[in-house]
């Protein structure tokens, strides 16, 4: 495996695993699940800009 | 210098509460990488200092540079390379196309902002790179 992540519980490094083309958390050996931490915090939403809004007039 | 096939390695990145994160990437054995760019998100809602750097191979015994450091603001993006002027010597200005071999492996790190609420996103690192299969003994 060549992408590793460290697991927030036992400082240790633990392989991710590639899930439909994205590399992902899994659970680390120490026997905690990642991936069910990522679902435990917040999402982080990216700001995309709104093609329906009116355009600004510059004065 | 082109040959090869472009992969963007997508990655998953979780922060958590004043903790530290180490995501390591490793070149697999007969390839080699050309490093394009890499791109990364803070999730966190609190400030981060991050650091992309390489090692000579996956345990990190031997440090072979730095490409870049810097605070990454709550929710905001930063990509190497940038364009942007080194803001210490040790960070390596644009100067893309690096080459690398089978067990170097990129580092990216960041270290632990104080208290907050977390986050995560799907696509939080992004490697891209050239893919190029090794060439005789290396």
């Amino acid at each position: 495996m060549n992408v590793r992540e460290s697991c927030p519980y036992c400082g240790k490094m633990t392989d991710m695993q590639l899930v439909d083309g994205v590399w992902k958390s899994k659970t680390c050996d120490c026997g905690k699940d990642l991936a069910a931490l990522a679902n435990s915090v917040p999402e982080l939403i990216e700001e995309k800009p709104d093609l329906k809004a009116k355009a600004e007039v510059l004065p | 210098m082109f040959e090869g096939t472009v992969e963007n390695r997508v990655t998953s990145l979780t922060l958590v509460n004043n903790t530290a994160k180490e995501v390591l990437f490793t070149v697999p054995a007969g390839e080699r990488w050309m490093l394009i760019s890499a791109k990364y998100t803070n999730p966190d809602d609190v400030n981060r200092a991050v650091t992309l750097e390489l090692h000579k191979e996956a345990a990190k015994t031997n440090y072979i540079k730095k490409y870049q450091s810097g605070t990454v603001n709550a929710g905001a993006i930063q990509q190497y390379p940038s364009g942007a002027l080194a803001n210490t010597t040790q960070n390596q200005s644009a100067i893309p196309y690096e080459l690398l071999g089978a067990g170097n492996t990129l580092r990216l790190y960041f270290a632990a902002g104080g208290a907050s609420a977390g986050g995560t996103d799907a696509d939080g690192i992004v490697i891209t790179v050239l893919k190029k299969a090794a060439r005789g003994a290396e």
